[in-house]
């Protein structure tokens, strides 16, 4: 379902809701990047993703919390026939108070992952027992939930940046 | 080849697309979608950037760069594969007319089909650079498994690594 967001562009809207895959990246206290894809979900004018609490994006966020995300939707028959979105932002990793203060959202979130991957969503209830520990989806346990507030964004078409209404904050 | 080397080095040479991730004066990350070609043979990564892009600028500011090259699976976690590399990036004019560049120039025109006539690296040379990465360390995973070097090395010689 689509979800409009008032202050982002459909455009924007659109990738988000239809990329499967972001790509995150973020910098440690030294000024030394790393990107890893996540699957995520936005909720209003947030992206939101789980990383393994022994990931070394999380040890990153807790050094620095600016981060990079990208949504990429490309046609695989022209390379260059693409849209993508790289938003500018906050990271924050939910930590149990956090995750009681915003239930309704957290809910609301953990459903839009199960709408969006249903086949992941199936894997895993299916496979659960056997994946290992730092993949399975025990919050707090093994996972970490974790929201991107966008500060800023910019869309490319055709690997060409467009200029779209910007999100002021 | 361990089986991490393998993967590794099927998904830098096969890959289309690599993430690339920079980082700027404020340490604010970069990531953006490019075009490159990996040369296992010197274990070094190479990228054509336009001189005025902010993954440029960054460089210059900031030489470690990331990026991400990696086979989705929608169905199943367990088949995703990919290969996170850290490095140092140096930037060299794309109109540079010695051995390696030209070698470069070959890889990436067999690797995207670009005939010499059509394709942007023989033209617009004002704005493009080349950059080349020297690979420092490569994370590779399949599924939930995940192993970095130097557990494993793709270099065909350990003498070229920085590892060693």
């Amino acid at each position: 379902m689509q979800r409009e967001v008032p202050n982002l562009p459909a455009e924007v809207n659109w990738l988000l809701e239809e990329g499967y895959f972001g790509y995150l990246g973020t910098s440690d206290s030294h000024g030394i990047p790393q990107v890893t894809p996540v699957i995520f979900v936005q909720d209003g004018n947030s992206v939101f993703f789980m990383a393994s609490k022994i990931s070394k994006k999380c040890s990153n966020i807790r050094q620095n919390k600016r981060v990079a995300f990208l949504v990429d939707v490309r046609d695989p028959s022209d390379l260059t026939n693409n849209r993508a979105v790289l938003i500018e932002g906050r990271a924050k990793i939910y930590g149990i108070l956090d995750v009681l203060n915003s239930l309704g959202r957290v809910l609301r979130v953990r459903a839009s992952f199960r709408n969006k991957y249903p086949k992941y969503a199936a894997f895993y209830a299916e496979k659960g027992a056997t994946i290992p520990k730092p993949w399975r989806r025990t919050l707090f346990i093994s996972r970490l939930l974790v929201e991107v507030w966008i500060d800023r964004f910019s869309y490319m078409r055709e690997a060409k940046p467009v200029a779209l209404e910007k999100v002021t904050r | 080849m361990s089986e991490a080397s393998a993967i590794a080095k099927r998904v830098l040479t096969q890959g289309a697309f690599a993430y690339f991730c920079t980082a700027d004066m404020r340490n604010i990350p970069h990531v953006v979608p490019v075009f490159f070609v990996f040369d296992p043979i010197r274990c070094h990564a190479y990228f054509l950037l336009s001189e005025n892009s902010k993954k440029v600028r960054n460089i210059r500011l900031h030489a470690k760069v990331s990026f991400t090259v990696d086979v989705r699976d929608p169905v199943n976690p367990f088949e995703n594969k990919g290969v996170m590399v850290q490095g140092e990036a140096q930037i060299e004019r794309a109109t540079a007319t010695d051995a390696e560049t030209e070698r470069v120039k070959e890889l990436f025109e067999e690797k995207y089909g670009w005939s010499s006539s059509q394709s942007f690296l023989r033209y617009d040379h004002a704005e493009r650079l080349l950059v080349d990465v020297a690979v420092m360390k490569i994370t590779c995973w399949q599924g939930p498994r995940f192993v970095s070097c130097p557990k494993f090395c793709i270099a065909p010689s350990r003498r070229r690594c920085a590892f060693v």
